[in-house]
């Protein structure tokens, strides 16, 4: 019985550590490429293209206005898929949670959950950080201050192997 | 001295999302900005730094480095230039020339200036 809850835990830890993106800022903050040509969508997808990826570009169906329907229809055009925030992505496959906000017919940006809970953002070719605009950690992108990206669109599940961005 | 084959590039940071506005610098702007870089390579930025927010986070310079006296990648913002490039570790110099704020007027000139006055930067 110890052995078998051993493993299971273990099973979950492995999963966890293979599926969930664990908050690195490191990884995306360098002093040239990396940070400057990646931006908020791919950081939340965990996925560097360097080319401040556009939802929808990808898979030849861009958005055409900043607002939530389109932006997302992008999104999901890429291979994300719309979820219930509370509800998560489960553990079925390996996915991990991002959330969508736009400033109509300004721009848009994406948050992702991380490994530890917490949320995190790239704001454009700026650093990653765990911090919303007032200097909070971000435990709820739907409460956080996101500055003037009033419009909270939507979460999303983005599962390994099955987007596409660009 | 930048050429067309080697341009200097300048991006202002508005956006998070979509693609930030940008220009190709003119051989004056870019012997301004390298005066100005020389001139700020004789103080480091020892202070805080802003975290990372929504909104106008600055400009960017990229350069070959090859064609300009230029480090391949400077960001000014709030008065510190971040300089960098392939393979370089990042140093922080005092923007002592106010670089950011020529930064500004020729986005003015370039058309940008609805898009600073919507950012709230003036």
């Amino acid at each position: 019985m110890k052995k078998l809850l051993q493993r299971l835990l273990r099973a979950i830890a492995n999963w966890i550590r293979r599926c969930l993106p664990a908050y690195n800022p490191a990884a995306w903050n360098d002093a040239n490429g990396i940070q400057h040509h990646n931006n908020c969508y791919n950081y939340a997808c965990n996925h560097a293209t360097g080319t401040f990826a556009q939802p929808g570009r990808g898979t030849g169906a861009m958005y055409a206005s900043l607002s939530c329907d389109d932006v997302s229809a992008g999104a999901v055009s890429d291979g994300l898929a719309a979820i219930d925030c509370d509800a998560g992505c489960g553990c079925n496959d390996c996915c991990h949670q991002v959330a969508l906000v736009v400033a109509p017919d300004w721009d848009f940006h994406w948050y992702r959950k991380d490994r530890d809970g917490k949320w995190s953002h790239k704001p454009g070719s700026t650093q990653a950080t765990n911090l919303d605009q007032s200097g909070n950690i971000i435990t709820d992108p739907r409460t956080a201050d996101r500055g003037r990206y009033t419009h909270f669109c939507g979460c999303f599940c983005v599962c390994k192997g099955k987007f596409t961005i660009n | 001295m930048a050429n067309q084959h080697n341009p200097v590039t300048i991006q202002l940071l508005a956006f998070s999302g979509r693609p930030n506005p940008s220009w190709t610098a003119s051989e004056d702007l870019v012997k301004a900005i390298e005066a100005s870089v020389k001139e700020s390579e004789k103080k480091s930025y020892r202070g805080e730094l802003p975290f990372p927010q929504l909104g106008y986070q600055g400009f960017v310079i990229e350069s070959s480095g090859k064609s300009s006296g230029l480090p391949g990648h400077i960001r000014v913002f709030r008065g510190i230039l971040f300089i960098g490039g392939p393979g370089q570790k990042m140093r922080n110099l005092e923007d002592s020339q106010n670089l950011e704020r020529l930064l500004i007027d020729e986005a003015v000139k370039e058309g940008f200036g609805e898009i600073l006055k919507e950012l709230g930067v003036k």
